[in-house]
């Protein structure tokens, strides 16, 4: 690194164009990171939020919903698990509209049944027990009140009192609400009683989830497991993650291209190294670790670039999460894949003459 | 005395459109410790192409090549180049200077490449710029120094790795004459002082005159260099 560092020192000019586009790819990067975690977030902080560790759904549901609906036996199976605590809960997506007019709200309605520990333990429930709707704090700022009066499923049915506020979380980026699990049943299904769309489970470790799945009929994921079946989720993460592969690729050419011409350039340098006795590894070392130092520096500065426009960001109506191992993340891959591009011009240097410093013909 | 540098029917030729252009045929050289040989020649002739050879910069067609008694024609690039670090020192036309690295640090590159480092070797960087006079341009980077300063900076750069051999391949082709005989001079008297062989190639007087043994490079072959040509 002796020439490396000197080279660096003094010719300087000549690294500031790589060290910007990497700069900015970083930054670029490590705001899609913010904004794929902040839609992360937003879309599961329901899920999130909740006080369990596993769900059971019926068998290929694949964590969503929708395409699980589980009975009473299920629960009882799980229930019988020593040390395990099980609840059925019901999940669906539903129209509010207020008592009187107004403008209606969607909801992720969440059917909870009242005594279990998901009501016991959620914000806002606790109390004299679940008994009208619990909305997510957030749409206090859409003009909900407590006390106001909600019907969901059209004109006839049943209002919901408005008893209370709890964290402000989202489903597949819709509110959540919370009501009693007969009457969520009643709206899914038209009639209380009998049916949910999963098991909300606390398990202690060493649960042998796949047996008590075979014998109770259901099909057991993680919570954090559970996000892939949000609504979205798994298009979003898709999508930023292809973008961020994109934003590799592209930093990846960039610096291979570089590394690319520097050793073009360098071609009678790389000769008089290797007549002075300098072997191919010594010469790609030290061009890579130049290579490297200049990626890391513009990283570095790309991602704290980056990292402050999340933060400044962060509490506005763009969803950003800053999740610092994300962004580390994201960055030593950065890096990786420059010093990948620049290693790819090993080849190019080993095929360095030694002779070419004499001006003598190889 | 003993060879310092021998080359036994040293063979080497380009393609030259459809066919090979013989640069050395079949050469027979030896420098023995502590002798200066001169290689005069037009340009073209051949002179770089044995400085290559001679520092193992390439391998010849055919011929074996011995450096401070190691025969290096078949050794692999990375052996050869551990040989050239331990037992060559090279002088190039123009210098040939790292442009980043100051007078210092151009010595100093060469000891880090044999991995050496420390005080000691600064403090012996030092010791040879003054010894070509540049103590006061040890800072310096190259497009600080005149053309001569530059090419004494290449003279200390090659005594650094303390070689068996000193190449020197046109050292003062990018001279004028009165510059030209100084660094002349200052090239054969280091390398007499410290008992370094020394082959030189060059078509400028200076350097040839004031060389132990003076050879002509003509049609491939080495000889004695005629009366005619001077």
């Amino acid at each position: 690194m002796f020439l490396a560092l000197r080279d660096l020192r003094r010719g300087w000019r000549r690294f500031a164009l790589v060290g910007l586009v990497v700069g900015l790819v970083a930054m670029l990067s490590t705001v899609l990171t913010g904004l794929a975690d902040g839609l992360v977030r937003d879309g599961t902080s329901g899920l999130r939020a909740l006080p369990i560790t596993h769900l059971a759904f019926a068998p290929h549901s694949e964590a969503v919903f929708s395409r699980s609906t589980l009975d009473e036996r299920a629960l009882r199976r799980w229930r019988a698990v020593p040390g395990a605590e099980a609840t059925p809960i019901g999940v669906s997506f539903v129209n509010a509209a207020p008592v009187g007019g107004g403008r209606s709200i969607d909801l992720a309605l969440f059917g909870v049944r009242n005594g279990s520990f998901l009501a016991r333990e959620s914000e806002g429930i606790h109390g004299s027990g679940l008994n009208g709707i619990v909305l997510s704090s957030e749409l206090r700022e859409e003009g909900a009140r407590l006390g106001g009066r909600y019907r969901i499923g059209g004109p006839t049915a049943a209002a919901l009192r408005v008893q209370g506020f709890t964290f402000g979380g989202s489903y597949g980026h819709v509110s959540i609400a919370f009501v009693p699990l007969s009457t969520w049943q009643r709206i899914a299904y038209g009639s209380p009683g009998g049916r949910f769309s999963a098991i909300a489970l606390r398990l202690p470790p060493g649960v042998d989830v796949a047996a008590v799945d075979r014998a109770a009929g259901t099909e057991t994921k993680t919570k954090e497991a559970a996000y892939d079946g949000s609504p979205g989720f798994s298009a979003e993460t898709a999508t930023m993650t292809l973008i961020r592969a994109f934003l590799l690729l592209i930093s990846a050419l960039v610096v291979g291209a570089f590394f690319t011409v520097l050793t073009v350039q360098r071609t009678q340098q790389i000769g008089l190294l290797k007549a002075l006795g300098a072997s191919s590894w010594f010469v790609l070392r030290d061009g890579v670790g130049q290579v490297a130092m200049v990626i890391l520096a513009a990283t570095a500065v790309g991602a704290a670039g980056g990292t402050a426009v999340i933060a400044a960001l962060d509490g506005g109506s763009v969803p950003v999460a800053l999740l610092p191992g994300n962004i580390l993340t994201g960055s030593a891959l950065l890096v990786a894949a420059g010093i990948g591009a620049s290693l790819a011009c090993f080849r190019r240097i080993t095929r360095v003459e030694p002779v070419i410093s004499l001006g003598a013909q190889p | 005395m003993s060879a310092a540098l021998a080359l036994r029917g040293v063979t080497v030729g380009v393609p030259d459109g459809g066919g090979v252009r013989i640069l050395l045929d079949a050469v027979e050289l030896e420098v023995a410790v502590g002798e200066v040989v001169a290689i005069a020649g037009a340009s073209g002739s051949g002179k770089s192409t044995l400085l290559a050879v001679a520092g193992l910069l390439r391998r010849p067609d055919a011929g074996e090549v011995e450096v401070a008694g190691i025969a290096g024609a078949g050794l692999s690039e990375r052996r050869r180049g551990a040989i050239r670090s331990e037992h060559v020192g090279i002088v190039f036309q123009s210098a040939n200077l790292l442009p980043s690295l100051t007078s210092l640090e151009q010595l100093e590159m060469v000891a880090r490449i044999r991995g050496e480092r420390g005080a000691g070797v600064r403090a012996r960087a030092r010791k040879l710029l003054a010894e070509v006079g540049l103590e006061a341009h040890a800072d310096q980077l190259p497009s600080e120094l005149s053309g001569g300063e530059r090419q004494r900076v290449g003279i200390a750069r090659a005594l650094m790795s303390r070689p068996s051999l000193l190449l020197a391949d046109e050292p003062t082709a990018a001279l004028d004459a009165s510059l030209s005989a100084e660094i002349a001079a200052l090239l054969v008297a280091t390398t007499r002082e410290r008992g370094i062989a020394c082959l030189l190639a060059s078509h400028d007087e200076a350097p040839l005159a004031s060389a132990d043994r003076r050879l002509e490079l003509f049609d491939g072959a080495l000889r004695e260099p005629s009366p005619l040509r001077g």
